[in-house]
């Protein structure tokens, strides 16, 4: 009986973590998205305003990686870091082209953990 | 590197952990399921070991996952007598009465030398000697022999023995077993006593065996 009452207790803790991983990273990558989009609207807009907001990107990203590094495959969050340290370089001395490509890779990464936490039938096979 | 022994020393704790949670029962005694289990858990503590890419996390739920749903299954099991078949399958007689049951023996996929070897394995030569042998769900063949066949027991000739009492360890590598001393309702000032009479201090003692008669067995230390 103990051992059933250890597995239901493992059981309600993994579905906790697995609702708080879901919700943390959608919020997450909800708010990077969100941020990426303002980046390429200011490029053209403000270029000063640009800056700032690529290098914040960058920073904030800096600071929440090492959580999200605890969910998700490593390699896709350092592929965005590796971005968003191209986002900040090419806000300042990039063209267009560079900067929104950029915006596209990085928008694309944030939709690959996001699509990672839904469960749908193509996952099964 | 330092990473890597991290997260190898944290699933090796989480693998034991996973294994002791799972029951006591050796490889040779497991039961499918069991086995099944036991060698999925070994392969995903592998893969976040191999790809430092994989949150280690990962591999934890895995591993926690099948725990959960072996236990969960099991105890279910104990209560429905079907499922316990559908997933351990059911002991088949492949010998009664001195005969092979052929179709038995094609129905668990097992060869007339395969039930030889594991006769031989219990020391029954003679299928003839055997009345009864089994093939339980873990593999194993168990044989009883027809009653001529069995050797003669006290029993048997009608001789009085003494009852044996099986000697437990008072005192193991100089360390007193607490448990083993609350068995046999002593206290440390019986065992202090026991040290006296035999000539012996604490320091000196390696081994001390008491059974139920109140026998006393003592190695020294070396």
């Amino acid at each position: 009986m103990k051992r059933v009452i250890t597995a239901v207790v493992l059981l309600i803790f993994l579905v906790f973590i697995g609702i708080y991983e879901n919700v943390y990273i959608n919020d997450f990558c909800d708010k990077k998205q969100s941020e990426i989009e303002l980046c390429r609207k200011l490029y053209e807009e403000d270029p000063n305003e640009c800056i700032k907001h690529s290098n914040e990107f960058k920073t904030e990203w800096d600071k929440y990686q090492n959580r999200m590094l605890i969910f998700v495959n490593h390699s896709v969050v350092d592929d965005i870091s590796l971005e968003s340290e191209r986002l900040s370089s090419y806000s300042e001395k990039g063209n267009v082209v560079e900067y929104n490509a950029t915006c596209n890779v990085i928008h694309h990464l944030l939709q690959v953990l996001k699509d990672d936490q839904r469960i749908t039938i193509d996952k099964f096979y | 590197m330092p990473a890597t022994i991290a997260r190898t020393a944290i699933l090796y704790v989480v693998v034991t952990i996973a294994i002791r949670l799972m029951g006591k029962r050796q490889i040779g005694d497991m039961q499918p399921n069991e086995l099944v289990i036991t060698l999925l858990i070994s392969e995903i503590a592998a893969i976040p070991l191999q790809d430092s890419n994989q949150p280690i996390i990962n591999g934890i739920c895995a591993i926690s996952v099948l725990v959960i749903v072996e236990i969960l299954i099991s105890a279910l099991a104990l209560k429905v007598p079907f499922l316990r078949n559908l997933i351990s399958g059911k002991a088949v007689i492949l010998i009664k009465d001195g005969k092979i049951d052929q179709k038995a023996m094609k129905r668990v996929r097992v060869t007339v030398d395969d039930v030889l070897e594991m006769m031989r394995g219990k020391d029954v030569f003679d299928i003839k000697k055997v009345d009864f042998a089994i093939l339980e769900v873990n593999g194993e063949l168990n044989v009883l022999l027809k009653s001529e066949n069995n050797p003669v027991t006290p029993r048997d000739i009608a001789v009085a023995v003494k009852q044996d009492y099986p000697f437990l360890p008072l005192i193991s590598d100089g360390v007193t077993v607490k448990e083993n001393l609350e068995y046999f309702n002593l206290k440390e000032n019986d065992i202090k006593r026991i040290e006296d009479k035999n000539g012996i201090t604490r320091k000196d003692t390696f081994l001390m065996l008491y059974n139920e008669e109140g026998k006393c067995e003592i190695t020294e230390k070396e």
